[in-house]
């Protein structure tokens, strides 16, 4: 336990250093720090849309009310902020694939996952995302009179948590093809276009499309649950199901993540 | 005591060809010819500890690709190979904290932050104790005189100090191991020596084992007193660099100087004739009758300078790259 403990601890530490040196970096080119800035404000504005649409709709859809939905599209707007974050390194992936340039983090004696994939974290853009998402949470939640109870709170957050944590290991997914298929744009448009089916509460969404976002292609187990748990709107298999389904994709992911590395050919010179 | 061992290593890598124009990219979009290379045939050697060993051949000969699959970037198709008592590919992190590798064209520092911030994150990665990493930096950064571009950003030094640096971050945990793969490339004739002359200093100061690929003979003869010379993916030459010219060792150059005009005829009974130019020539001759004809030379030409060289390693080298899969052992 004591060694599990001290190994946590030397990954806390090295992730405290890249979010520094990360920040070093931006930082050094201020127009771009406000420029990520201000385009993840547009993205959020568009996805504020929906919520505005909502409410002055007023109406209860498919059993969620116009606070509830709100509650679910400041959760999207939340997780995708965090999402945001770690995104450099996912985006950069199939470039280091091509070029090369993943050589030298193979070599180091830490996670190859955890340096790859969190190894630069983007301060600018989850700002924004991440201030939005959770003023629209605590108003949706305050004017739908929901408790504000210990359990309440502490399923919220742990549902917001594993929902960011199926975010990263399902979306790293089609990244991954990029080991097979150097390059992969089409594949990261497709699974960004995933992503923004979470834009509307899945209630919207017709039933067999709810159940393959729920079971198939877990996405909408990213933003719903948590406000689900909170109307109590949580059978206790869903519950497990929301708990279960992250490490599932995050052991699809390990098994693809260890095919890719064996596949890694670096590139000449 | 044998510290790298490799038996066989072989990898093969897979390419699609592709016709040329739209109609070659339409054709491609359904069909593809897939193609294997092996960039690596069954290359074996060894390497003592402490030793310090060049790995010479032409582009495409293998080098970096068999630097990879020991330092664990690439595995291999098949073969094996073991240092330290590791197998690289499996890419154990004790392993890991044993070797270190330079890439000329590669790099791991954080460009847009002083060189000082990516050794401290080498610091927590190799969980260097702090005053070790200080002492090492010193010492380090006092032996390639770069201490006073620690707090200058990384993109604003010269190619040559960005060298030096990637050394340093490569050495902070004292590696046993040490790859190089063509860390002068790019870099001026002051650079180049600069970088030579710590890599020898330090492999005979540290006993650091050192395998280096280079296309520059001159870093090979100062830190490696043992080449391997690799082409299409085997050993073709395994020894001290200056046997290699010793596959030319019956031969000698002669370079004479005349008080007139020199023609190919006449210098042609002494020898091959490799260059001629009005008065002067440069003679490829027999080194057997060297004696005799040279007191030829003397009687029937007028000879105002003359000089007797061996074949250049260049040549020697040049030899073993065009000679395919042939083991000069």
């Amino acid at each position: 336990m004591a060694h599990v403990w001290k190994r946590f601890q030397y990954y806390l530490g090295l992730l405290g250093t890249f979010a520094k040196y990360s920040l070093m970096e931006q930082m050094e080119y201020r127009i771009n720090f406000v420029a990520g800035i201000a385009v993840e404000c547009g993205y959020m504005l568009i996805k504020l849309m929906y919520a505005v649409l909502i409410l002055n709709a007023g109406t209860e859809i498919n059993g969620l009310t116009a606070n509830e939905m709100l509650m679910c599209i400041g959760t999207y707007i939340m997780v995708t902020g965090i999402y945001m974050g770690i995104y450099p390194n996912y985006w950069a992936l199939p470039l280091s694939v091509r070029d090369g340039s993943l050589d030298m983090l193979l070599t180091k004696p830490v996670n190859t996952q955890f340096l790859v994939t969190l190894r630069k974290l983007d301060f600018g853009m989850p700002i924004p995302d991440v201030l939005c998402g959770i003023v629209l949470i605590v108003y949706g939640w305050q004017q739908e009179g929901l408790p504000v109870t210990f359990a309440n709170v502490a399923g919220f957050v742990v549902f917001c948590m594993t929902g960011w944590f199926l975010t990263y290991c399902l979306f790293l997914i089609p990244e991954l093809l990029s080991f097979w298929f150097v390059s992969n744009n089409g594949s990261q448009a497709l699974s960004s276009a995933v992503f923004d089916f979470n834009n509307t509460p899945m209630n919207l969404y017709p039933k067999w499309l709810q159940r393959i976002g729920i079971f198939l292609l877990p996405v909408f187990l990213i933003t719903n649950l948590p406000t689900l748990f909170v109307m109590g709107a949580l059978s206790p298999a869903m519950i497990a199901w929301g708990l279960i389904a992250p490490v599932l994709v995050f052991l699809l992911q390990r098994i693809l993540w260890r095919r890719a590395m064996r596949r890694y050919t670096s590139a000449s010179g | 005591m044998e510290i790298i061992t490799v038996r066989d290593l072989t990898k093969t890598f897979t390419y699609s060809v592709k016709q040329k124009g739209l109609k070659g990219s339409i054709h491609n979009l359904f069909v593809r010819k897939t193609l294997e290379k092996t960039a690596v045939d069954g290359v074996s050697f060894s390497v003592e500890k402490g030793e310090a060993v060049g790995l010479l051949g032409p582009n495409g000969a293998g080098k970096t690709t068999t630097l990879k699959m020991l330092s664990g970037i690439l595995y291999p198709t098949s073969g094996s190979a073991t240092v330290a008592g590791f197998v690289p590919w499996e890419r154990r992190r004790e392993y890991q904290r044993r070797f270190a590798i330079v890439m000329g064209q590669k790099t791991q520092l954080w460009p847009d932050l002083p060189a000082l911030d990516t050794f401290e994150l080498n610091r927590r990665i190799y969980q260097i104790d702090p005053d070790a990493f200080r002492r090492t930096l010193d010492e380090l950064t006092e032996l390639l005189d770069v201490r006073s571009l620690l707090q200058v950003q990384v993109r604003r030094l010269s190619l040559g100090e960005r060298m030096k640096m990637e050394l340093i971050a490569a050495l902070l945990h004292r590696p046993e191991i040490l790859y190089l793969d063509e860390p002068t490339i790019g870099l001026d004739i002051l650079s180049q020596r600069s970088i030579r002359d710590f890599l020898h200093y330090y492999n005979q100061q540290t006993k650091t084992t050192i395998l280096l690929t280079s296309h520059y003979t001159a870093d090979i003869e100062a830190i490696c007193p043992r080449s391997i010379i690799i082409n299409h993916g085997s050993v073709v030459f395994d020894g001290p660099l200056a046997e290699v010219s010793e596959v030319f060792g019956h031969k000698k150059l002669v370079s004479i100087k005349a008080q007139r005009d020199l023609n190919a005829g006449e210098l042609g009974e002494f020898g091959t004739v490799r260059q001629l130019q009005q008065n002067t020539a440069l003679l490829e001759v027999e080194r057997a009758g060297l004696e005799l004809c040279l007191q030829q030379m003397f009687r029937v030409l007028p000879v105002v300078d003359l000089d007797v060289k061996d074949i250049p390693i260049e040549e020697g080298i040049a030899y073993f790259y065009q000679k395919a899969g042939v083991n000069a052992q």
